[in-house]
C-alpha cells in the first residue's frame, strides 16, 4: 500500500474526528442536527437513496477492477507455481548448460532461492500415428526431474502426484490439451518432426515418442517459457538429456526456472534482488568457442558465426586451414558476422576459435504478471471512473438539489432559529451535523451496495457476455471498500458543506414568511468579490502554467466564468449566465478541437472528465437561462389543447422559474446520456459487422497459413522426411487460388525522412525496432482487395500500387500501418532496412501505407527479386527464412474444415493455419465484450440519473404540498396533479436527454476528428441513432416508472391537509 | 327567503394522532343563505378552519352531511367535488396560498382554464378582474414581487373569477396590517354587492366578523352562540 493511498481514509477520519470534537463543544447544535436526521424516517430513507450512489458508483467501479485483478494474479500463481524468475537467451538463443552450473553453485544465490533448474524448450510438430491428428507446433520441453522437484511435481489427473523421474530417451508425458488435441492415451506413440540446421543445410527429422503420463492440466503441466502464460498450452515434458540428444543441442540449454525463498505467492516479492544476482553471477561468464564453417556459395564473402559478442582479442581464423590475415577481414563482434574482403573459395572452409560471452535475460515473470495484473486494474478501474465520473458527478448534483430541497422545506423553521438567536455558523454546523449523519450512512449503505453492483456486473458479464472467454471471480480487498467508503463520504460531506453554507445565508424575515427570495436582488457584493478572486486565480495559474494542458483548457473557463460573476451586479443575473456559460462552452469546444490530438497527456482521464462536465453543465445553463420564450411557445401550443393547459402551464411554470435546481436536474441527468452517447458512440465505431471486418483483415483470402521451411511452390511442396511431393486434395479441390509470400526479418527499420515525426514510444519503441519483410508476387494483389490508408499521388488506383512493387527492378514497397504510425512514414518517405547480418540495405521508397485493419498480415511488402537479394544468405536460420500462404476458397468449401485439411496435407512442412473469419469473430467479440461491460457500468449511471430524477420529485412533491393544496382547491383534479408532476420530471428528462444526445455526439465527433481517425483505416463516424433512441426510450420509461409513484401521492394529498402543511 | 347554499347536518370530524383522538367537530349544524355574508369565530383550535375545509369539500366529515346548493358532498366523487369547486366556488386564505412560479394574472386565470375556458377568455377575464382588484399595474409579477396587500387582491380575484356562487374566506386579514385589512374588507364587500355571491368567512379579528351579516362563535368543535349585524 503506497502513502497516497491512505489520504482519503485520513481525510474521512479527520472530518469525523472533528465533527465529534465540535459536536462535544456544541451539544445542543449537534442534537439538533442529527435529530433533524431522524425526524421524519421516510425523507430520510429518500435522501440516503440519492446520496448513496456516487459512493456505490466509486465501489463497484474497484470490486470490478480488483476481481479483474484478482483472475491474473490467481492464474499467474497457478500456472507459475514456484516459478519467480526465468533466465533465458537473447532473441532465443540456447547458452551453455554451465551457465546453470554458475547459478546453482552461486552462496548468495543460494540463499535467496529454493529452487534452480535448467529446461530446453524446442518446438515440433507432433502427429500420432494412430489416429493421425496432429499438432503444428508443440513445446517440448526437456527437464531433469531430479533438479526440478525443487518446483513441486507435476498433477495426474486422479489427484496424485509424479516428478517426471524414470522416463526413458523416447518417453515423455504431456498434457491434457494436447492429450484432448490428438486423442492420444497412455502408450500412445507420437511422432515430432522438427528441423536442424541452418539454411540452406536444414534437414528434417522425425522421431517417435511414448506417452507413459496424461498430466493434469493445472500447475507445471500448463506452464512452458518460451510461450509464457497461455490460456490453452500444448506441452511435451520429456528427460533434459533426450532433448539434446534429439535436437543436436548437446550441453546446451534455452532456460533457467528460479524459485525464490517462499511459497507460490510470497516468492515473487524477493524477485528484484534475485534478478541482480543473477545477472551479477553471469555477466562476467565467458566461453571458448571454436567452429568450422563451409563455403557454400560461389563469391561468399561472409560467414556467420555461431556465438554473437565476440572478444576481438585472441580471436583466431583461418581459410582453409591457413591463418588469415587480420587486414583481409573485418569481424563484427557484436553480430559475430566475419565479412571478408574478396570472395572466398568455393567450397572451401572457414575455421575459427575465439572467446564469447552470451546475452543472457532474466525475467522476473510472477512479479510482471502480477504488475500486469495491477496495470489492468488500474487501467479497468481508470476507465470505469472516468465513465462513471459523469455518474458520480451526477450524484453530487443529486446531494446538492436534495440538500437545497431539505433547506426549502425547513426555511420558515430556520428563520424562526436565526429569530431565536442562532448565528449563521450554528445553522450551517447544524446541517453539517446532519449531513454528517447522512455522509456515515449513505457511505455505508453505499459502500454495501456498490459491492453489491459490483458482483451483479460480474455475474452479468460471466452468464450473459462471454468475455474475453474466461469466467472471472468475484473478489474484492478490503481497502479498497475503506477507501469508496472515504471518498463517498468526503464527496457527500463536501458537497452538504458547501450547500450548508449556502443555506446559511438565508434572510430570516423571508424564511419565516416563506417569502420568496425577490427577484434582482444585486446587493451583495460576495459574487463579484468571488469573481474577482476566481478570475486572478484562472488568469494566475494560465500566466504560470501556460503550456499546461490542464491549465489551457481549464483556466480560460475560470477566467470567463469570473469574469461574468465579477459584472453579475451590474449585469443581471441572467446576462452573467448566458455570457459565462456561452464563452465556457464555445472555448471548451474549442480546447476540445485543439488540444485532444496530444495523445501523450497522462491526465487525459481528467481532461476528458472535465471537458464533458464543462460543456454539459455550461449548455444546461445556456439553455435554461434562455429558454423561457421558446418553451412558453411549446407551451402554447400543446395547451392550445384546453384540457392540457393549466396543466403544462403549471408543471412547466416551476422548472422555469427555478431555473439553477432545474438546471442541476437536467445537468445530472443530461451529463450520464452524454456519456452513454460517446460510449454508444465509440464502441459503435469499433465494434463493426464481421463481414466487414473479415475483408478488411484478409483483403479477401480466407486462411492465412506459415509453414517452418522454405516453400517456394506449394503445389509442389516436398516433405523433407520422405523427399517426396506432398499431394493435396483441399488445395486440389478446395482452394479457388492462394498466394505465396516469402517471409523473413529485418532487425531494425530506419526511416531516413529526418523530418518524420515518429511517434516517442520509449521502451517499446526499441522493441519494435524492427520489421517483417513480406516478399509478394502478383498473386497478393490481383483479386484482392487490400485496403490503403495512404498512397502517393502518382498512382490512380490500389493496383497500380501493387504493380508498382512487383515490377521487375523496383525498388518500391508498401509498408503496414503499424510502421507508418510508429516511424512517421508517409508514402513518399524512404527507409533502409537491416538484414540479419547486420548489412543496411539501398533505400526504398514507401508508395504507399495499408490500412490499420490489416493486422493478419504486417510488415514491409516488397517483391520477392528484393527480398531474395538484400535478406536471404547462407546459413540464415531456417525460422527466420519461411513462406507464408493466403487461400481462398471455392464456392460451398468451408473454411474451417479446409484450414484442418490444409494443416493434415501439409504437417510435414508444419503448417499452421488462421481462418480470417474466426479471428475477426474474437476481435469483435472481445472489443463488444469491453464495451459491453462499460455499457453495464454506465447503465448504473443512467440508473442514478433515473432514481435521481425520481428522488427530486418525491422531495418535490413534500415541498410543494401546500401548492398541491391550492391547486386542488381551485380545481384541479388529482389526475391533473399527477399529469403535472409527470410533465414536469419529463420536461426535465427530455432537455436532459436532448442536451446529452447533441452535445455528446459533438464532441464525439470532436474527439473523433481530432484521436480517432488520425489511426487511419477507414473507422466511420455513425451516430447510433437506433440505440440512442433505445437508450432514451428506456430512460424515459424508467423515469415515468420512478416518477409516478411520487406523482401519484401527490394526486391524493388531501388538499386541507395540504393547505396547511408544514414539512 | 333566499334558496339555502349551504347546509350542514350534525358534522363530526375526529383526528386521530397515534392512539389520542381529537374531536374538531362535535356534531355541527350550518344553515347557509343565498347572498349572506357569514363569520365564523373563535379560539385558535376551536374548528374553524376544519369546518369550513369540510363545507368546502376540501376535507370529508367523519359523520354529518353537507348539502351545497342542494347537492350532497358526501354522495360526490374526488372528481365531482373538484369540478365543483372549480365552477361554483372561491378560495381566499391567510397567506395567499398563491403558486409562486405563475405570475399574478396566471394565478388568476388558472380556475377558469381548469374549468375548461379557452387561453383567449381566460387571459380576457382575468385582465377585467384585476382591473377590478386594482392590480393591472403589477398583474405579470410574481407573487414574491407583491406586498401582502396585493397578494390578498390577487387572491382574491382568483377566487371571484369563476363568478362563483360561494366563497370561502379563512383568515383572508390574518397577515394584513389594519389599514390594508379594511381596503380588503371593503373590496371584499364591493364585489359581494356586484357578485351577488356567498361569503363564509372563518376569522379571528371582530372588525371582519362586523362586516358579515352573521357570526357564529364556535367553542371546542361546536356552535356556542350566533350574533347578528344589523
Amino acid at each position: 500500500m503506497e502513502t497516497s493511498e491512505l489520504i482519503l481514509p485520513a481525510l474521512m477520519l479527520g472530518i469525523i474526528g472533528f465533527m465529534v470534537i465540535l459536536g462535544l463543544f456544541n451539544r445542543v447544535i449537534a442534537k439538533l442536527g442529527i435529530r433533524n436526521f431522524y425526524r421524519h424516517k421516510g425523507h430520510a430513507a429518500i435522501s440516503i437513496a440519492g446520496l448513496l450512489v456516487g459512493t456505490s458508483i466509486i465501489c463497484a467501479s474497484m470490486v470490478v477492477g480488483d476481481s479483474i485483478e484478482y483472475f491474473i494474479v490467481e492464474e499467474t500463481y497457478d500456472e507459475l507455481q514456484h516459478v519467480d524468475l526465468v533466465v533465458d537467451g537473447q532473441n532465443g538463443a540456447l547458452f551453455n548448460y554451465s551457465i546453470f552450473t554458475v547459478l546453482e553453485s552461486d552462496g548468495e544465490l543460494a540463499a535467496l532461492t529454493d529452487g534452480i533448474s535448467p529446461l530446453l524448450v524446442e518446438s515440433a510438430t507432433v502427429r500420432h500415428t494412430g489416429t493421425q491428428q496432429f499438432e503444428p507446433s508443440v513445446s517440448i520441453i526437456g527437464f531433469d526431474p531430479a533438479i526440478d522437484s525443487a518446483f513441486g511435481n507435476f498433477l495426474l489427473e486422479d489427484g496424485s502426484e509424479i516428478s517426471g523421474g524414470g522416463m526413458g530417451q523416447r518417453e515423455a508425458m504431456i498434457n491434457r490439451a494436447l492429450a484432448d488435441s490428438l486423442g492420444a492415451s497412455q502408450s500412445d506413440v507420437l511422432t515430432l518432426t522438427y528441423s536442424l540446421g541452418s539454411y540452406p543445410l536444414t534437414t528434417t527429422v522425425a522421431e517417435n515418442i511414448t506417452v507413459v503420463r496424461i498430466l493434469a492440466d493445472e500447475g507445471k503441466a500448463r506452464y512452458s517459457p518460451s510461450s509464457g502464460m497461455a490460456m490453452e498450452a500444448y506441452n511435451i515434458f520429456m528427460n533434459l538429456d533426450a532433448v539434446q540428444a534429439m535436437f543436436l543441442q548437446p550441453g546446451m540449454i534455452s532456460h533457467v526456472k528460479v524459485s525464490n525463498n517462499g511459497g507460490i505467492e510470497d516468492g515473487a516479492e524477493g524477485s528484484d534482488v534475485t534478478k541482480e544476482e543473477i545477472i551479477s553471477a553471469t555477466k562476467d561468464l565467458k566461453f571458448q568457442g571454436s567452429e568450422i564453417l563451409p563455403v557454400f556459395m560461389p563469391n561468399q564473402t561472409f560467414v556467420q558465426l555461431s556465438h554473437p559478442n565476440i572478444e576481438a582479442g585472441g580471436f583466431s581464423l583461418q581459410v582453409n586451414g591457413m591463418d588469415a590475415d587480420p587486414s583481409s577481414y573485418l569481424l563484427n563482434t557484436e553480430s559475430g558476422v566475419v565479412v571478408f574482403f574478396e570472395p572466398l573459395q568455393y567450397g572451401g572452409f572457414v575455421s575459427a576459435a575465439y572467446t564469447f560471452s552470451y546475452n543472457i535475460d532474466v525475467s522476473a515473470v510472477k512479479q510482471d504478471g502480477i504488475e500486469t495484473a495491477k496495470l489492468l486494474n488500474d487501467l479497468i478501474s481508470t476507465f470505469l471512473t472516468i465513465f462513471g465520473s459523469f455518474a458520480i458527478i451526477a450524484g453530487v448534483i443529486l446531494i446538492i438539489n436534495i440538500f437545497t430541497m431539505l433547506a426549502e422545506e425547513r426555511k420558515s423553521e430556520l428563520g424562526m432559529a436565526r429569530a431565536v438567536g442562532m448565528k449563521r455558523r450554528h445553522l450551517m454546523q447544524s446541517f453539517l451535523f446532519e449531513g454528517l449523519t447522512y455522509g456515515v450512512i449513505a457511505s455505508a449503505l453505499g459502500t454495501l451496495l456498490g459491492v453489491g453492483v459490483g458482483v451483479m456486473l460480474i455475474y452479468m458479464v460471466n452468464n450473459f457476455i462471454d468475455f474475453i472467454n474466461v469466467q472471472l471471480p468475484i473478489h474484492f480487498q478490503m481497502f479498497s471498500l475503506v477507501s469508496a467508503f472515504s471518498l463517498g463520504f468526503i464527496i457527500t460531506f463536501g458537497t452538504i458543506l458547501l450547500t450548508s453554507w449556502k443555506i446559511s445565508k438565508l434572510n430570516i424575515i423571508r424564511a419565516i414568511r416563506g417569502i420568496e427570495e425577490p427577484i434582482g436582488a444585486r446587493k451583495n457584493l460576495v459574487m463579484p468579490m468571488l469573481g474577482a478572486m476566481l478570475l486572478a486565480a484562472a488568469a494566475a495559474i494560465y500566466y504560470q502554467y501556460p503550456d499546461e494542458l490542464m491549465v489551457k483548457l481549464i483556466a480560460p473557463s475560470g477566467i470567463i466564468a469570473g469574469a461574468a460573476m465579477l459584472l453579475w451586479r451590474w449585469i443581471g443575473n441572467r446576462a452573467a449566465i448566458t455570457s459565462a456559460s456561452l464563452g465556457v462552452f464555445i472555448y471548451t469546444y474549442y480546447a476540445i478541437h485543439t488540444y485532444f490530438g496530444d495523445m501523450d497527456n497522462e491526465n487525459m482521464d481528467i481532461l476528458f472528465v472535465f471537458s464533458g462536465v464543462l460543456i454539459v453543465l455550461s449548455i444546461v445553463l445556456l439553455i435554461m437561462y434562455n429558454s423561457g420564450p421558446v418553451i412558453r411557445a411549446i407551451t402554447g401550443t400543446v395547451g392550445r389543447v384546453k384540457v392540457w393547459r393549466p396543466t403544462v402551464m403549471t408543471a412547466v411554470s416551476y422548472p422555469l422559474t427555478k431555473k439553477f435546481r432545474t438546471g442541476m436536474s437536467v445537468g445530472m441527468f443530461a451529463l450520464v446520456v452524454y456519456m452513454i452517447v460517446m460510449l454508444s458512440v465509440f464502441s459503435n465505431m469499433f465494434v463493426i459487422d464481421v463481414d466487414e471486418e473479415t475483408l478488411k483483415q484478409g483483403g479477401g483470402f480466407e486462411i492465412i497459413a506459415d509453414v517452418q521451411y522454405q516453400v517456394p511452390d506449394l503445389a509442389n511442396a516436398v516433405d523433407p522426411l520422405t523427399n517426396t511431393v506432398i499431394t493435396s486434395q483441399a488445395l486440389a479441390s478446395n482452394v479457388s487460388s492462394y498466394t505465396n509470400i516469402m517471409w523473413t526479418y529485418s532487425p531494425k527499420l530506419n526511416n531516413t525522412d529526418a523530418t518524420a515525426s515518429a511517434m516517442d514510444l520509449g521502451e517499446f519503441g526499441d522493441m519494435l525496432g524492427g520489421a517483417q519483410i513480406l516478399g509478394i508476387d502478383g498473386t497478393f494483389y490481383t483479386g484482392s482487395s487490400f485496403a490503403f490508408s495512404n498512397t502517393m499521388d502518382e498512382f490512380a488506383t490500389d493496383q497500380e500500387v501493387w504493380a508498382s512493387v512487383t515490377a521487375p527492378g523496383s525498388r518500391d514497397v508498401v509498408i503496414s500501418y503499424i510502421y507508418s504510425m510508429l516511424l512517421g512514414i508517409e508514402p513518399g518517405s524512404r527507409i533502409t532496412l537491416d538484414n540479419l547480418l547486420g548489412v543496411t540495405s539501398q533505400e526504398f521508397r514507401v508508395v504507399g501505407t495499408l490500412d490499420n485493419s490489416l493486422n493478419q498480415i504486417m510488415g514491409v511488402f516488397m517483391s520477392k527479386e528484393n527480398l531474395a537479394q538484400t535478406f536471404q544468405f547462407p546459413m540464415m536460420p531456417s525460422e527466420l527464412n519461411r513462406n507464408v500462404f493466403m487461400f481462398n476458397l471455392n464456392d460451398g468449401y468451408d473454411a474451417e474444415a479446409t484450414a484442418k485439411a490444409l494443416e493434415k496435407d501439409f504437417a510435414a512442412v508444419g503448417m499452421n493455419s488462421i481462418i480470417i473469419r474466426e479471428v475477426a469473430e474474437i476481435t469483435l467479440e472481445t472489443t463488444s465484450s469491453i464495451f459491453v461491460l462499460f455499457e453495464l457500468y454506465l447503465d448504473m449511471g443512467l440508473v442514478v440519473g433515473v432514481a435521481g430524477l425520481g428522488i427530486i420529485t418525491i422531495r418535490s412533491v413534500v415541498e410543494r404540498t401546500p401548492e398541491i393544496g391550492i391547486l386542488r382547491s381551485i380545481g384541479f383534479r388529482r389526475g391533473n396533479v399527477r399529469n403535472a408532476f409527470l410533465i414536469e420530471i419529463l420536461f426535465v428528462a427530455t432537455m436532459g436527454v436532448i442536451i446529452g444526445v447533441v452535445t455528446g455526439v459533438m464532441i464525439s465527433y470532436e474527439i473523433y476528428n481530432t484521436m480517432v481517425s488520425g489511426f487511419g483505416g477507414d473507422i466511420e463516424f455513425v451516430i447510433p441513432w437506433f440505440k440512442i433512441a433505445y437508450v432514451t426510450a428506456i430512460a424515459y420509461l424508467a423515469t415515468i416508472i420512478c416518477t409516478i409513484i411520487p406523482a401519484r401521492n401527490a394526486s391524493r394529498v388531501s388538499p386541507a391537509e395540504a393547505l396547511h402543511y408544514i414539512g | 327567503m333566499s334558496e339555502i347554499m349551504v347546509e350542514a347536518k350534525d358534522l363530526v370530524k375526529t383526528y386521530k394522532t397515534g392512539q389520542v383522538e381529537v374531536k374538531a367537530l362535535r356534531g355541527v349544524n350550518l344553515t347557509v343563505r343565498k347572498g349572506d355574508m357569514i363569520a365564523i369565530m373563535g379560539p385558535s383550535g376551536c374548528g374553524k378552519t376544519t369546518l369550513l375545509n369540510i363545507l368546502s369539500g376540501l376535507d370529508d366529515a367523519t359523520s354529518g352531511t353537507v348539502m351545497i346548493e342542494g347537492q350532497d358532498l358526501s354522495q360526490m366523487s374526488d372528481n365531482q367535488k373538484t369540478e365543483h369547486r372549480a365552477k361554483r366556488m372561491g378560495f381566499i386564505f391567510q397567506f395567499y396560498n398563491l403558486l409562486p412560479v405563475l405570475t399574478a394574472i396566471e394565478n388568476v386565470e388558472m380556475p377558469l382554464l381548469v374549468s375548461g375556458s379557452s387561453a383567449k377568455e381566460a387571459r380576457e377575464q382575468a385582465i377585467e378582474i384585476m382591473r377590478v382588484v386594482g392590480l393591472e399595474e403589477v398583474m405579470h409579477s410574481k407573487p414574491g414581487a407583491l406586498s401582502g396587500g396585493e397578494r390578498q387582491r390577487t387572491t382574491i380575484a382568483r377566487a371571484l373569477i369563476s363568478k362563483p356562487a360561494i366563497i370561502w374566506g379563512d383568515e383572508l386579514t390574518g397577515d394584513l396590517d389594519d389599514e390594508t385589512a379594511n381596503t380588503i374588507m371593503d373590496l371584499v364587500a364591493r364585489l359581494r354587492k356586484e357578485t351577488q355571491a356567498t361569503f363564509v368567512i372563518v376569522t379571528h379579528n371582530p372588525e371582519v366578523g362586523k362586516r358579515a351579516d352573521k357570526i357564529l362563535y364556535m367553542r371546542s368543535g361546536q356552535f356556542v352562540r350566533e350574533e347578528k349585524n344589523v
